[in-house]
């Protein structure tokens, strides 16, 4: 009996087809790992290069990331915010179809006749202009930013900080040693925090053409953001 | 040779001026071991920090008849009770970050001292004890490449076997053409491992003599300093003397 179960195991081709596939998944998922441990050792060999040696980079890395999580999120809202009361202030009612039905009065059932208001675009309405929409809206990201700047000081201090490694920062034969540790790292981050800013500028612009006719919109908005909208959005009065 | 002439170092402004190094002129040739003893605030420290850059000074400095820049600097070491060690980073790490640098960076020679006083390679530098952290500091400077090492008290902290260890490495290791310029207070330990004593005394070189010259003078560095620095030892009796008296007359 035993031979026989040998034999069909061996000659069967889905014979242990599940175990196969369990293998090669767990074989694909351990390069992956072993990939992603590559990149990860990767990156992290270059942020090495880029801050003070020993400094403990990582923390600042997941609060830069949360950061830009949170500004983002926050300054997609405002827009959205923005845009949507931007949108009501084109609506006008108007009034729609005729209608009758029974109508209750609160001591008893009359029947009446009762109007369905629209809410339609105004006749020559158009939408407040990007560049307003945005003035201010960026503005979470300039106190990200300037404690990134902070963190530059920090990676300066971090050389006086437990022991001298000042001494041996400045006795380098590379004299820029030091200032590529203390700033590359922190102006890398707010590179990240800058073209952020920039995608999220280009998606908002997606947004406020994507939903709304284009009789409503003003020709030249990009124009006119450029001009004032690019300066106006990092003002302190986004809230 | 480092080569300081008429060396002078000011701190404070006009109302708090003290004069660290005044009119020091010293030659450093290859190839010595150099100690550098004078009482705190004689200047030891100002003046390796002049050589090394870090302070402002009036004066020439010059190693083989060039101002010391970042072309050169590589030749000069510096361990200091200070300490120059990065505290987060492991000995690997500043192996590394040695090697990156310091083209003539003994890579050899790290791993010989590492093994010897058994420090870890992988525990940042900070966990280790105040003892090995000097060790580590002197261990650095050795293993630079540098011609001219600059110690300044690294064995503040460390114990007396620990000191007698190294005295015995550094004798051993050190190539010929390197030179040691150590500051220390610890006079009779230092006595037969260094070549040439200098003395400081409120930023002026009060003394400068080779042992050999002491050997056949059939002095030893404590005599030749107590004599340079006019110590009176009777004094210690007097004031002794003086407090025994007016305890009797009570």
């Amino acid at each position: 009996m035993r031979r026989i179960f040998d034999e069909w195991v061996v000659t069967n081709p889905f014979a242990g087809w599940e175990r196969r596939q369990k293998e090669e998944d767990n074989a694909r998922w351990e390069q992956t790992k072993k990939r992603w441990k590559a990149f990860e050792a990767w990156c992290g060999s270059k942020i090495d290069r880029m801050t003070p040696p020993g400094f403990q980079w990582m923390p600042i890395l997941n609060w830069t990331i949360a950061g830009l999580l949170g500004c983002s999120v926050i300054s997609t809202f405002r827009f959205l915010a923005r845009y949507g009361r931007g949108w009501r202030s084109m609506l006008v009612s108007a009034m729609g179809e005729q209608s009758a039905g029974p109508y209750w009065t609160g001591k008893k059932w009359e029947y009446r006749a009762a109007y369905v208001y629209d809410k339609v675009i105004a006749e020559g309405a158009t939408l407040p202009s990007f560049s307003g929409m945005m003035s201010g809206i960026m503005n979470l990201f300039v106190y990200l930013m300037i404690v990134l700047l902070l963190l530059s000081a920090l990676h300066y201090l971090y050389f006086y900080h437990e022991s001298k490694s000042i001494y041996l920062m400045k006795r380098l034969p590379n004299r820029m040693e030091i200032h590529r540790r203390s700033l590359a790292f922190p102006m890398t981050l707010i590179a990240v925090c800058m073209v952020t800013v920039l995608l999220l500028v280009a998606i908002y612009f997606e947004i406020y053409h994507l939903l709304v006719p284009a009789r409503c919109v003003e020709p030249g908005q990009l124009a006119r953001f450029l001009r004032e909208g690019i300066f106006n959005m990092w003002r302190g009065d986004g809230l | 040779m480092i080569e300081l002439k008429d060396v002078c170092k000011v701190y404070g402004g006009s109302y708090t001026r003290k004069e660290a190094l005044n009119k020091v002129s010293l030659k450093l040739p290859q190839g010595e071991i150099v100690g550098l003893f004078g009482e705190n605030g004689a200047g030891k420290t100002t003046l390796m920090k002049c050589i090394l850059g870090y302070l402002k000074y009036d004066g020439e400095i010059t190693l083989d008849g060039e101002p010391i820049t970042t072309k050169n600097i590589a030749r000069i070491s510096f361990a200091t009770n200070e300490h120059s060690f990065f505290p987060g980073l492991t000995a690997k790490g500043h192996a590394e970050f040695y090697a990156e640098h310091f083209p003539k960076f003994s890579e050899k020679r790290f791993k010989a001292l590492m093994d010897f006083f058994e420090l870890s390679y992988n525990a940042p530098i900070r966990h280790f004890s105040t003892g090995q952290k000097n060790q580590f500091e002197v261990i650095m400077a050795m293993c630079q490449g540098a011609d001219y090492i600059l110690m300044d008290e690294p064995f503040a902290g460390n114990d007396v076997f620990n000191r007698e260890d190294f005295y015995k490495v550094l004798l051993g290791i050190l190539e010929p053409h390197e030179t040691v310029i150590l500051s220390t207070h610890l006079l009779e330990e230092v006595e037969n491992f260094i070549g040439r004593a200098v003395l400081l005394h409120n930023g002026r070189i009060v003394g400068d003599v080779t042992t050999t010259e002491l050997e056949e003078s059939g002095r030893t560095l404590m005599d030749y300093v107590k004599e340079t620095y006019n110590y009176r030892s009777d004094r210690v009796v007097k004031v002794l003397r003086e407090l025994s008296d007016t305890e009797k007359g009570n």
